[in-house]
């Protein structure tokens, strides 16, 4: 039997996939809004990820390819979610999962920086999901639209909308 | 340029995504103008606000990986066990083993069973290898494409329409699953899980107008036979629901 440690897929996967984990993760976050939910969607994404890594062509967009993986996980666990919700909700279930704005730490750059990531958590998950793609992982409009499997016209009138909202709160914030 | 078309450009000049022409054309705008440049600055500030605060914050992902890792080394030490993808290797001795399979279905007729959960398998591990994202970018879409697909592996007039199902327009692939050809049409609806519809010609003369329901890990399989056309549906529905869908499709072959 070859040493697992050994096998030269893992290898190539750990490399070039794996290098994106704290990437995902840290996007994640934002998407599901909160650090143990994302822990759990980055664990599925990396799983699906390996598991479809023979069709993955080495050295082509992996980061894109896993940004991919992960919205489609998080689309399929806001569809379970949308069903569980009909179910009294049940406090306990968050585990030790915190949501955001109560416990995750946030940066040293002061208040600015806090409001501004509050003001991202209160857009739509679909505005908030292109605006950190192109605004913070630097995706492309054409690679944000693959991700999300929507027009490149959507994307663009989601980002536009996205940042009028973020200098609309950050204003309301400053003067009220 | 006036200010609204110089305002329509910005963000595309902010995300980098404007050609030169047109950069050209909105630097010559906001040389000139009082108001424009304005909000290029606010938008540019928020942005760089916005990923500095997302960067600086800390992401403990040390857990996380340690968790994919064990799994993942587990999985890759355990290849009999695997329970995903099949590698072209796999593939190759899952045919193999079917082949192995087939000459004893011919010898030990009762052993036929376990050879249709083989084919089930490879059904399932086919939609969830090509539903589990959107890769249909290689499908073929267009309308009369797909008719004459549905014409040739089902012997149908049009494409099985699921819109009071809730389904869109599906996306064709032709897949060899198992050595077989089939052709592979893949709904998605807004909210919720793809469906696949799977079909060929065969010249099996049983006919099975009942459906047959079977599970296989999270999907459920309905299968018919009729005018020498099989039919599978693989969807990850309520089972009366995708019987439902089914007959909608058998009833028209
Ligand atoms: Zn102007
Ligand atoms: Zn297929």
């Amino acid at each position: 039997m070859t040493n697992p440690e050994r096998d030269p897929r893992l290898e190539i996967f750990e490399r070039e996939a794996m290098a994106h984990l704290e990437n995902l993760l840290r996007t994640a976050v934002h998407l599901v809004g909160s650090v143990g939910r994302a822990e759990d969607v980055v664990q599925e994404t990396f799983l699906r990820a390996w598991k479809h890594f023979d069709s993955y062509e080495s050295g082509t967009n992996c980061r894109g390819w896993l940004f991919r993986i992960m919205f489609n996980v998080v689309h399929a666990e806001r569809a379970r979610t949308v069903k569980l919700s009909e179910v009294p909700f049940d406090e306990s279930d968050l585990g030790d999962g915190h949501l955001l704005g109560a416990n995750v730490p946030f940066t040293p750059r002061g208040i600015e920086g806090r409001d501004i990531l509050e003001a991202v958590d209160k857009l739509t998950d679909e505005h908030r999901a292109v605006l950190w793609l192109v605004a913070v992982d630097g995706f492309s409009y054409r690679e944000s639209a693959d991700i999300l499997g929507v027009p490149i016209g959507t994307v663009m009138s989601r980002l536009h909308r996205a940042r009028l909202e973020i200098r609309r709160l950050l204003q309301t914030e400053r003067t009220g | 340029m006036n200010c609204d078309e110089a305002r329509g450009l910005i963000q595309c000049y902010l995300d980098n995504e404007l050609d030169e022409l047109n950069t050209l054309d909105l630097l010559k705008h906001l040389e000139a103008c009082a108001r424009c440049p304005e909000l290029l600055d606010s938008l540019m500030s928020q942005d760089r606000l916005l990923k500095q605060s997302a960067l600086a914050q800390e992401v403990n992902s040390g857990p996380v990986r340690a968790k994919v890792l064990t799994l993942l080394r587990a999985h890759a030490s355990q290849p009999s066990r695997f329970p995903f993808h099949l590698t072209r290797l796999r593939r190759f001795v899952a045919v193999a083993s079917l082949a192995a399979i087939g000459v004893l279905v011919w010898l030990f007729g009762p052993e036929f069973k376990s050879f249709h959960e083989k084919a089930y398998a490879a059904i399932v591990a086919d939609h969830a290898d090509h539903c589990s994202y959107e890769e249909t970018k290689d499908a073929r879409s267009s309308r009369t494409e797909l008719d004459r697909l549905v014409a040739q592996y089902g012997k149908l007039s049009n494409t099985p329409d699921l819109t009071p199902f809730g389904y869109d327009e599906p996306h064709a692939f032709v897949c060899k699953i198992e050595e077989i050809q089939y052709l592979h049409l893949i709904y998605y609806r807004q909210k919720g899980q793809p469906l696949s519809v799977f079909m060929r010609l065969t010249d099996a003369s049983s006919e099975s107008l009942q459906v047959a329901l079977r599970r296989r890990d999270r999907f459920v399989i309905a299968s018919a036979w009729k005018s020498g056309a099989e039919l599978f549906v693989v969807s990850s529905l309520a089972d009366q629901e995708t019987s439902d869908i089914a007959r909608a499709i058998v009833a028209r072959l």
